[in-house]
């Protein structure tokens, strides 16, 4: 059967190349050492030392396992994946935007984009549920409840 | 004013009591919506509770838990499709009772049996929280630091495809919570020069990342068709029915409250064990399988027993025994609450008015269950591309109405891209959550421990109480260690395709 054994093992090798890099770079780069004494108590890069190490060990013998047992990974189909990266990238788009435009009207598009594209629902169902649903969002949150919202730049 | 009045006071707050049985009832829909889960909910609202009193904002987390639970029953007697995990069981013999024109019966069986089961976990709640916490009182840095170290074996109970994965999923949330600044030295830790991780990773956008969104972006992977709405028969659950399955119902709340109270194994396989006793002990044990009532009672009595039952070692210890609990403790921390010994000490009232709620939302599963089971069965077909462009919706305003600002959003965003990742890797986020939430404590105590003996590693085994936890967390590691030898070995003959 088809199917990948390193897409298996990928988990646990990418968990001992995270160990490495947090040995090798991030712990010595990004976590200083205090300058003072710390009186025999461990410093604030043990744990995340002890953290990596267990990467590596766990993460090897994880991937040794996989490996040995011959487990394969199936891969999706490619539009099952192009669906998933339709909405991921609308998604990604909105966030973008909303400090410009304010979440009401950004959300809207978004909710309509998603059930239609990503969907395939009827564009008339969509426009009414995202428009309803964010009138409601609205009018409780904002007017009665006062949580903040935000607005966008443009408006302001 | 004296203590009686205090918890009146807590208990009239009229939030509370409008939103604690909208909560439950919420809870129930979102169970009966196969696709929606109770930890997906419960992440996507904790933003919103925030803004309320912290009794209410704690109370509606735990109503939702309480009431999904039942609700999953629902879709799981009339669809065959479990609403959440811990309904699996009550397929077996729910959806045959539905087919043979009993699912009304079946659904009045699973309601009271989640009332019982619900109502006596309250007791045991109440009965031994206050105890546990005394018996807490006494700890210090190194019997925490135990404690701790034998909450994290709850990872293993969530590791359920390969231990070394799960427990570098645990590691990852280990990692993730120590960004920011260090508690003892105050040294900043993987910041990466950005100013909004100088109090490390913000829990509620990674708890909506992890859970929330790669269960909604994964929904468009998949061509799974919508289910059409059931239909609820007439059938009702009998004062006979009612005495042959009492015995079942006492005995699955018992198993439930017992399996919850230890940390680490949780609603699902409480209901597998109460099924498999009820099956063993049933006169008519050759009718299970194919729709008998004592089965749908056995495995709801089980599931409901569980749930207050996992608060006994939060509330007493400040440890969570699941992936809820783990997500109410950051609740608790956000309310400025510390779950544990100090909150029974300083806070009484606040515990006993918790107590006195819980019971009032499970007669709030009783009245709404039988008031609404028809159109709750309605809802459960909603189609789910219509309801998750919403939920995205909210967890957005959620995520940016915590902290006014659009950074916590993207990191939001970001961690559903890793729970995706993660869900590509094998790699439990539920074992991530509980790391994440650890981290912190058990970082803190251990080093609190060392300053204290100057370094001595020893001393962190010379109480009675840290020597007979870390017994404890021995013999459990010795044993998961065990069982995921021999099921490697007996379990997975040849070569195995991992399908996703």
């Amino acid at each position: 059967m088809s199917g990948s054994r390193l897409a298996a093992a990928s988990g646990g090798l990418g968990a001992v190349a995270l160990g490495c890099l947090l040995l090798v770079y991030l712990i010595p780069v990004y976590v200083p050492a205090p300058p003072f004494d710390l009186g025999g108590a461990p410093g604030p890069q043990a744990f995340p030392r002890i953290i990596a190490w267990g990467f590596i060990i766990l993460g090897g013998l994880d991937a040794a396992s996989v490996l040995l047992a011959g487990e394969r990974v199936l891969w999706k189909k490619p539009e099952a994946i192009g669906r998933l990266l339709l909405v991921a990238a609308i998604l990604l788009a909105s966030l973008l935007v909303i400090p410009y435009f304010g979440m009401i009207p950004v959300g809207v598009v978004m909710m309509i984009a998603i059930t239609t594209l990503a969907s395939g629902q009827r564009l008339v169902t969509s426009v009414i549920t995202s428009v309803v649903f964010a009138g409601a969002v609205y009018v409780i949150f904002d007017l009665v409840a006062g949580i903040p919202i935000p607005s966008g730049s443009l408006w302001e | 004013m004296d203590h009686f009045a205090i918890v009146i006071d807590h208990l009239s707050q009229p939030e509370l009591l409008i939103l604690l049985p909208l909560a439950v009832l919420g809870g129930m829909v979102i169970g009966a919506i196969p696709g929606l889960t109770s930890t997906m909910a419960v992440g996507v609202l904790l933003p919103f509770t925030l803004f309320l009193d912290p009794l209410t904002g704690v109370l509606i987390l735990v109503g939702i838990g309480k009431g999904s639970l039942f609700g999953g029953s629902i879709s799981a007697i009339l669809m065959n499709v479990p609403g959440t995990p811990a309904a699996a069981c009550t397929v077996i013999d729910g959806y045959p009772l539905a087919q043979k024109g009993q699912a009304g019966r079946a659904i009045e069986t699973a309601l009271w049996a989640s009332f019982i089961g619900d109502l006596l976990s309250v007791v045991a709640l109440v009965l031994l929280a206050g105890w546990l916490a005394k018996f807490g009182q006494q700890f210090g840095p190194k019997e925490f630091f135990a404690l701790i170290l034998l909450s994290l074996t709850v990872i293993a109970a969530l590791s359920h495809e390969s231990l070394p994965r799960g427990i570098c999923g645990g590691l990852l949330g280990l990692l993730l919570g120590t960004v920011g600044l260090d508690l003892v030295n105050a040294t900043p830790r993987f910041d990466f020069g950005v100013n909004d991780l100088a109090d490390g990773i913000p829990f509620l956008p990674l708890l909506i990342g992890l859970f929330a969104l790669p269960d909604i972006l994964e929904h468009y992977m998949s061509t799974a068709r919508e289910l059409k709405a059931p239909k609820i028969d007439s059938t009702r659950y009998t004062r006979a029915d009612f005495r042959m399955t009492l015995p079942t119902i006492l005995k699955g709340s018992v198993i439930g409250i017992t399996m919850g109270a230890i940390p680490g194994i949780g609603a699902t396989a409480s209901t597998f064990v109460s099924y498999a006793e009820a099956r063993r002990s049933a006169p008519d044990r050759e009718e299970f399988g194919k729709g008998a009532l004592s089965g749908v009672a056995a495995a709801e009595s089980a599931n409901s027993g569980t749930k207050a039952a996992t608060l006994i070692p939060l509330l007493a210890l400040g440890v969570p025994g699941d992936v809820i609990t783990a997500i109410l403790l950051g609740a608790f921390y956000f309310h400025g609450l510390s779950p544990g010994p100090l909150l029974f000490q300083n806070d009484l009232p606040f515990i006993h008015a918790m107590y006195i709620a819980l019971f009032c939302a499970g007669f709030c599963i009783l009245i709404f269950g039988y008031a609404l089971k028809r159109w709750m069965t309605l809802l459960s077909a909603i189609p789910r591309d219509l309801l998750y462009p919403p939920i995205i919706f909210l967890t957005i305003i959620g995520t940016y109405a915590l902290s006014n600002t659009m950074f916590a959003v993207y990191i939001m965003f970001a961690f559903g891209i890793f729970g995706i990742m993660l869900r590509r890797l094998r790699i439990p986020a539920p074992t991530v959550l509980i790391g994440f939430v650890l981290s912190a404590l058990l970082e803190d105590n251990l080093r609190r421990a060392l300053l204290i003996s100057q370094g001595d590693v020893i001393s962190l085994f010379q109480s009675p109480l840290a020597m007979g936890l870390h017994a404890a967390t021995l013999i459990i590691v010795v044993a998961v260690v065990y069982r995921a030898i021999r099921r490697s070995r007996f379990g997975k003959v040849g070569s195995s395709v991992a399908q996703e």
